[in-house]
């Protein structure tokens, strides 16, 4: 506890402050425009922190996410566009709040209840993260295998509609991850005599491509006129001027405490499931909230409780997805996925490792999740009107600087002009990738948890002599395939059943 | 992404692709070590199972291409014919651009001139004014030229 105190002195009286408040305005501008994701966010930012102090590069990077996401409810609201995937839910009841006058009142619910979200989330990242860690400080290379495995399996399962597609990208991840120097034995491979190769395709170079320039290029694709701004043909003055009332009433607030208590709940539990966002998670919630609702009927019409847990559960994952992060080095979601190359960018590797040689700067990432989520509950009172402006921002301009920092930023992370080469060529996949409907997560986080897969593998072999039986026979690792398994046939075993049904009905 | 006769798509070329590379990884993971008689794999062994299991799920992403026959590059809802031709262009023009501005930046070892002649190719690509795209590559090359030399101390030499 006195050193969780401590990082909060610390941050509020040092330059921790400002970095923090650098990132959240960053993050106000990129969630509430369409298009640019937090995702996108952090991958560019990431190579661009560098040069700061990880504390300093972890305020700036974490100011971004929570932020970004909250912002983009803005633009769910005011233009029935989600400014980000996560605010996919809030379109359901927050532009109802529009056409029916209280824009004031929908932008503070979406700011309220996502700083809620965000601050019990952090909480439980508080409490729970060393506890977690303890335990996780007992995985072998077995356990951390299966665990790889288990990340994996569950980011191809929710990553799409179709379970070949993912388990394609996640399996090219995989065959990418291996150019380099083997991790048990050194010797080169798959580096065709390139010494850029052979610490393998950065990671954070291939994801600043994928969701940079890959980004760029697939809005490029489906554009639908020239020098369009980002607010389309919505009317952005309008909103401006005439906001209404701002505060719920004590009814509104009475009607939905209990849809929020248990949206947050569920929105932590999804977060730390590796793979699963705060899209997933504010559908869920959303979803719950109309189940439990005595007005079943206002959902999806602009209902308050809709709105509010809409908005709550896409930052109430942050906090669970750093757990898992931070715990036990698999990203609960992607913007983890990158956190956790930044992290190795600062030379820590995320996992339970992390508590024991660095704890004071965990505390300081935990006090920087709560003193992010106070300035956006300061800020996104204050800047309602200006989210309005943003949109006015002609697409062109962001796509020019988009890729003008993606070339910057992987350049500068080795100096290499053959890192840019890769971004650009990550980019183009990225944007193929998406046109033809296969998921970019599980290529990501195949490139990431690969090595890992792969060194643990060997390892537990090489303890058991070859014995494979040292999977089976041990708890932790025997759960953890299992639900890696389960997470893959469930779709397909469900959608066989709903047809069988269909066929029985018909 | 529409519907129309059965033909190779998208899915069947990236499918195809993956059986290929999946092909070309394994001769190349068969000529690592195997394995060594302690029973720990070898450098070779986890590509070698990667590449047969792509190649696997390659066969099957041809086989829902032809099955599915959705046109995945076909002109999106809502974006008139005359857009989409020009998207398409701009979109082959990017991609030259971002070559033509490794190999300037390479070749002039100056990052100033590549990225002013990047952003103001870009911008006229993708219809911006002409003097606004040169106020914005101006502004862009030397802004980001003069931040990251400057205040980061990152030198932007290409060798």
């Amino acid at each position: 506890m006195q050193m969780l105190f401590g990082a909060f002195a610390e941050i509020l009286t040092t330059n921790l402050f400002f970095y923090s408040l650098l990132g959240v305005v960053a993050g106000i501008v990129v969630g509430a425009l369409p298009g640019l994701s937090a995702t996108m966010a952090v991958a560019i930012l990431t190579p661009l922190t560098f040069w700061l102090e990880p504390a300093q590069g972890m305020a700036v990077l974490l100011g971004v996410y929570n932020s970004a996401i909250w912002a983009g409810g803005i633009t769910a609201i005011l233009i029935n566009t989600p400014g980000t995937p996560a605010s996919i839910a809030q379109t359901f009841d927050g532009y109802h709040f529009v056409k029916n006058g209280k824009i004031g009142l929908a932008l503070s619910v979406n700011t309220i209840y996502s700083v809620v979200g965000g601050l019990f989330g952090s909480l439980v990242l508080t409490i729970a993260a060393f506890p977690v860690a303890r335990f996780a400080l007992r995985f072998g290379p077995p356990e951390m295998f299966a665990l790889a495995l288990f990340g994996l399996t569950m980011m191809i399962s929710v990553s799409g509609t179709k379970l070949i597609n993912g388990l394609f990208a996640g399996f090219l991840g995989l065959l990418i991850s291996t150019i380099g120097l083997d991790p048990m034995h050194g010797m080169p491979r798959f580096t065709f005599g390139n010494v850029n190769l052979l610490s393998g395709i950065p990671f954070v170079v291939a994801l600043v491509g994928m969701f940079g320039v890959g980004e760029v290029l697939y809005q490029l694709s489906e554009r639908r006129a020239r020098n369009r701004s980002f607010a389309g043909d919505a009317d952005t003055s309008g909103i401006i001027k005439n906001l209404g009332r701002w505060l719920p009433t004590r009814e509104e607030l009475r009607e939905s405490n209990l849809a929020v208590f248990l949206s947050c709940v569920i929105s932590t539990i999804i977060g730390a499931i590796p793979g699963a966002g705060g899209d997933i998670a504010s559908i869920v919630c959303w979803q719950q909230a109309k189940q439990m609702s005595k007005k079943p009927e206002e959902f999806g019409k602009g209902s308050y409780t809709g709105l509010a847990v809409a908005s709550l559960a896409n930052n109430g994952v942050i906090g669970g997805a750093m757990t898992t992060m931070m715990t036990l080095g698999i990203p609960g979601d992607g913007v983890t996925a990158i956190l956790i190359g930044s992290l190795m960018m600062y030379g820590m590797q995320p996992g339970p490792r992390l508590f024991v040689e660095q704890a004071p700067f965990v505390y300081r990432i935990m006090a920087l999740m709560f003193v992010g989520y106070l300035m956006i509950l300061v800020l996104g009172m204050l800047t309602a009107r200006a989210s309005a402006v943003i949109l006015k921002l002609k697409q062109e301009y962001v796509w020019l600087a988009v890729i003008g920092f993606c070339i910057l930023g992987s350049f500068a992370i080795n100096n290499s002009v053959f890192d840019v080469i890769v971004m650009f060529i990550a980019g183009l996949v990225g944007f193929i990738f998406k046109k033809a409907d296969i998921p970019l997560g599980p290529f990501i986080l195949a490139l990431l948890l690969g090595p890992i897969a792969e060194s643990n593998y060997r390892r537990s072999l090489a303890l058991s002599q070859g014995d494979m039986s040292i999977f089976f026979t041990r708890p932790i690792t025997v759960v953890l395939l299992v639900l890696a398994i389960l997470s893959l046939v469930w779709q397909p075993v469900r959608d066989l059943m709903k047809r069988r049904r269909e066929a029985k009905a018909a | 992404m529409t519907e129309r006769k059965f033909s190779l798509n998208a899915l069947s070329i990236i499918g195809f692709l993956g059986i290929l590379l999946g092909i070309w990884w394994a001769s190349m993971a068969s000529k690592l070590p195997g394995g060594s008689m302690d029973g720990t794999p070898g450098a070779g062994s986890f590509p070698m199972a990667v590449s047969i299991a792509l190649i696997i799920l390659g066969a099957i992403m041809v086989y829902n291409g032809f099955k599915e026959q959705v046109a995945y590059f076909a002109r999106p809802e809502g974006v008139s014919v005359e857009m989409a031709k020009e998207n398409v262009l701009a979109i082959l023009l990017t991609v030259a651009a971002c070559a033509l501005f490794v190999l300037l930046w390479y070749w002039t070892n100056n990052y100033v001139i590549a990225n002013f002649v990047l952003m103001l190719a870009l911008a006229l690509v993708y219809r911006v004014h002409v003097v606004k795209s040169l106020v914005f590559a101006i502004a862009f090359s030397l802004g980001s030229y003069y931040f990251f030399s400057k205040v980061l101390q990152v030198l932007l030499y290409a060798r």
